[in-house]
């Protein structure tokens, strides 16, 4: 039996514990000050005694979570999403984490204090910052299983309101084996279809999972409740809402994912816009499968993984070169369309008569690591960025990996 | 497709007999076809004086969510009740209907006069029976959504039980909500508990969005209606202190006829389990062996599952230990819930007692059951509707 965290305790010499800010199911959170530096913090201990849980399920999670945040710092976090300082362990070796404190209410409470938003600008900027965090974790490969909103702190940062995602225990990144929480009976409304009935449909979950989840937030800033039914358009509820906004919502929450924006990039880029209109698609096809995708700038192509992030293009890949992100297509200002790898073996262009590596950082370097070096004969670094053309191929792993596509803007 | 599973406390009995505890689960299935449902839905609302003001404004906002939620073949209507009762849309298709006409009519809505009550559901029957002619309507999901913060100037609870009755009989659920520290809560738990829908008490006006809300939700995952247990008993069982416990502990009334009764159930919605359970009076036998005691059929929307209950007769001492001590429990615990939900602290307090003394204090649902008890008698309405509902949060997302 240990002591429980108190208030006026100092944490591993450093933490300064005050108030219980908020206690779950897995954790339990202290406000603090680092009293090296005097900055309010935030530390999360696992909730053994306040919870109903199993003790190994309680330190499974609050592990996850601990795993979670550690991936988010290594990929150089988001300004909308919890940042993590430390792990740490207290005198008496339970383990701690320590947080930035986010400074605000969760989006429930703040909605049930100020009554939904009357500011439609606001809403719009809360749902581009979203977008920005869900576009984030799917790049780093980090699935934010749980879109709702007594997951989102709403904080004033700037002189605006942000929103900032907090609760990572659900979150899982690609490795981390298999679930076993999803014996839900009840589901909330802001799941759609294909992720709440799993097990009943052939609906493949993927990045537009989280579009419908933030449209389902945006109604929820601009009316304070929200209903199961998809394809709501806010207006219909009553809400003062403009149109280019009641359409996105409406897009964003079908129940068709086809009729949705692909991912959270594109639904970001419509909110910048104000303009409910998806942005130019492209199509890739797979050359060695002869089939032809659709895609719209923020897709992905990567490995079928059961429990990882879905691409918006997944590929058998047996042999687990391909990444479960791999490679994303993108626009620039000027709409014209490039790749960002994301991959640690890299993908190649082939453009005019030679393929060009293009590499991410993450895959420099590990390269780097291996004693291997990815500058060509000519001394060139491989960029992690290359622009397409008409009729350009693009090779994940190698071109004779045998997973090729050509890109097509007609 | 439904399905039902029966369980006993008591797989064995002695050949001298024994009454055993019994529980009914009853598996929705998913709602395949569903979409061809039609759902009526008509809103029954107190326009009294005492309305007047946030409950009223309320009131139209929870108009407007409903609104938001139909679909285009949904019929919606709204009935006012106030000294007298008022049509003040006919049902209409929604598909049909300009979503500014119906908020017009809402928006004209005003409080004044006294409650009758009994007229409004009596209207509300008149109008949604007016799309019998319809084909479409026998299979159609058919609910009157009943709010009112008084007590009705001429009627008793009893007359609203035949009154519910009769809506019930003609295919119609009532889900009634009291608001406020007024009306009359006998009033309110017999429409939802006769009519087979759900009572539920509102705190503050701020509630009647999600109550409106939540019961249409709730009629748009309909797989199966007019849903009933058919129980065949054996010669010399005997069956009683039947309950639904889910979806919300409720007495049922039963209606027997030689050895066959019918426990009426709400239609059956996705994902929502429903649960019966009562009491099986094992008779003596000579032979022993497994003997089928009661057999219960599930009827829902033409489709039908069966299985018995059945007990084992056995002179096994060993085996006659046996005791499946939760299904025990679900009884009790569903009784202690039905009396906590009339505020019958009292009775509750009685079974809690015996709970304890068969099960031990230190037992879950004895320590939820003792807390639900003490939550009541130190409470009020709201206590008195939570009790009546089992809710696990850790299956909430």
């Amino acid at each position: 039996m240990t002591a429980a965290p108190t208030r006026g305790d100092l944490v591993v010499g450093r933490y300064e514990l005050g108030e219980v800010v908020g206690e779950g199911g897995f954790a339990k959170v202290f406000d603090a000050v680092d009293t090296e530096t005097g900055e309010a913090v935030a530390l999360k201990y696992p909730n053994y005694e306040g919870s109903q849980n199993d003790r190994d399920i309680v330190r499974t999670y609050f592990e996850k979570e601990a795993e979670t945040l550690a991936a988010i710092r290594a990929a150089g976090g988001h300004p909308n999403v919890m940042s993590l300082r430390e792990v740490t362990e207290d005198e008496d070796g339970t383990s701690v984490l320590v947080v930035e404190l986010v400074d605000g209410y969760e989006l429930d409470d703040a909605i049930r204090r100020t009554g939904p938003l009357d500011d439609i600008d606001e809403v719009r900027q809360i749902g581009i910052a979203l977008c920005d965090a869900m576009s984030f974790l799917h790049e780093n490969e980090i699935v934010y299983r749980d879109l709702k909103p007594d997951n989102v702190m709403i904080t004033h940062r700037g002189g605006t309101v942000t929103p900032v995602l907090i609760d990572f225990n659900t979150a899982t990144g690609f490795d981390t084996g298999a679930q076993a929480t999803d014996q839900t009976t009840i589901v909330g409304p802001y799941k759609p279809r294909e992720v709440a009935e799993a097990d009943a449909t052939e609906m493949r979950q993927g990045p537009w999972s989280d579009v419908y989840s933030v449209g389902k937030i945006l109604l929820y800033l601009l009316k304070g409740t929200v209903p199961r039914k998809d394809g709501v358009d806010p207006r219909d509820f009553g809400a003062e809402c403009d149109p280019y906004l009641a359409e996105i919502v409406e897009k964003a929450t079908a129940t068709d994912y086809e009729e949705r924006y692909r991912n959270a990039t594109a639904m970001k880029r419509v909110l910048e816009a104000r303009d409910p209109s998806p942005p130019p698609s492209a199509t890739v096809r797979y050359t060695q499968a002869g089939e032809r995708y659709t895609i719209y700038p923020g897709d992905t192509i990567g490995r079928r993984y059961a429990d990882g992030p879905r691409s918006s293009v997944v590929i058998e890949d047996e042999e687990e070169y391909i990444s479960t992100v791999q490679v994303q297509f993108d626009t620039d200002a000027d709409g014209e369309w490039f790749i960002r790898d994301r991959s640690l073996n890299g993908t190649y262009v082939q453009t005019g008569g030679g393929w060009q590596r293009v590499l991410s950082e993450a895959g420099r370097e590990r390269l780097a690591e291996s004693g291997e070096d990815a500058t060509d004969a000519e001394g060139n670094v491989p960029p992690e960025l290359y622009g397409l053309r008409e009729g350009d191929l693009v090779a994940l792993v190698h071109p004779s990996y045998g997973v090729t596509f050509e890109f097509s803007t007609a | 497709m439904v399905a039902i599973e029966t369980d006993v406390n008591r797989p064995y009995v002695p050949a001298d007999g024994a009454t055993l505890t019994a529980t009914v689960d009853v598996e929705p299935g998913t709602g395949s076809g569903n979409e061809a449902r039609e759902r009526h839905i008509l809103l029954c609302l107190d326009t009294s004086g005492s309305m007047d003001g946030a409950k009223l404004d309320q009131a139209r906002e929870g108009a407007s969510w409903v609104f938001g939620l139909l679909e285009p073949d949904d019929y919606v209507g709204i009935v006012a009740f106030d000294s007298d009762a008022e049509v003040v849309m006919r049902p209409q298709r929604w598909g049909d209907t300009a979503r500014e006409d119906a908020m017009h009519r809402v928006e004209q809505l005003g409080a004044g006069g006294g409650t009758d009550m009994y007229d409004g559901l009596d209207s509300a029957r008149t109008a949604l029976d007016s799309l019998g002619y319809r084909p479409e309507t026998d299979d159609a999901v058919r609910r009157v959504l009943l709010l009112s913060d008084g007590k009705d100037n001429n009627h008793e609870p009893a007359d609203f039980r035949d009154l519910a009755r009769d809506i019930d009989g003609s295919g119609i659920r009532i889900l009634s909500a009291g608001i406020g520290t007024d009306y009359d809560e006998e009033t309110i738990r017999t429409l939802g508990t006769t009519a087979r829908g759900e009572w539920t008490h509102l705190d503050s006006p701020g509630d009647i969005e999600s109550f409106f809300g939540e019961a249409v939700e709730q009629a748009q995952s309909v797989v199966a209606t007019e849903a009933s247990l058919e129980l065949d008993a054996a010669a010399g069982v005997e069956v009683g202190e039947v309950y639904r416990a889910l979806p919300q502990a409720q007495e049922v009334d039963v209606n027997w006829a030689g050895n066959t009764a019918t426990v009426p159930l709400p239609d059956l919605a996705e994902r929502e389990g429903q649960r019966v359970v009562l009491k099986v009076h094992a008779p003596a036998r000579e032979s022993l062996g497994e003997h089928s005691l009661v057999d219960v059929t599930l009827t829902a929307s033409g489709e039908r599952a069966s299985e018995p209950i059945v007990a084992e007769y056995t002179d096994d001492n060993a085996e006659l230990a046996a005791h499946n001590e939760a299904v025990s429990l679900d009884h009790r615990q569903t009784v202690v819930r039905t009396e906590l939900g009339k505020g019958n602290v009292a009775a509750a307090e009685t079974e809690v007692e015996k709970m304890t003394r068969i099960h031990g204090e230190d037992t879950a649902v004895v320590e939820e059951a003792q807390r639900q008890t003490r939550l009541v008698s130190e409470g009020g309405r709201t206590e008195r509707e939570n009790a009546t509902r089992i809710v696990d949060d850790s299956r909430i997302e």
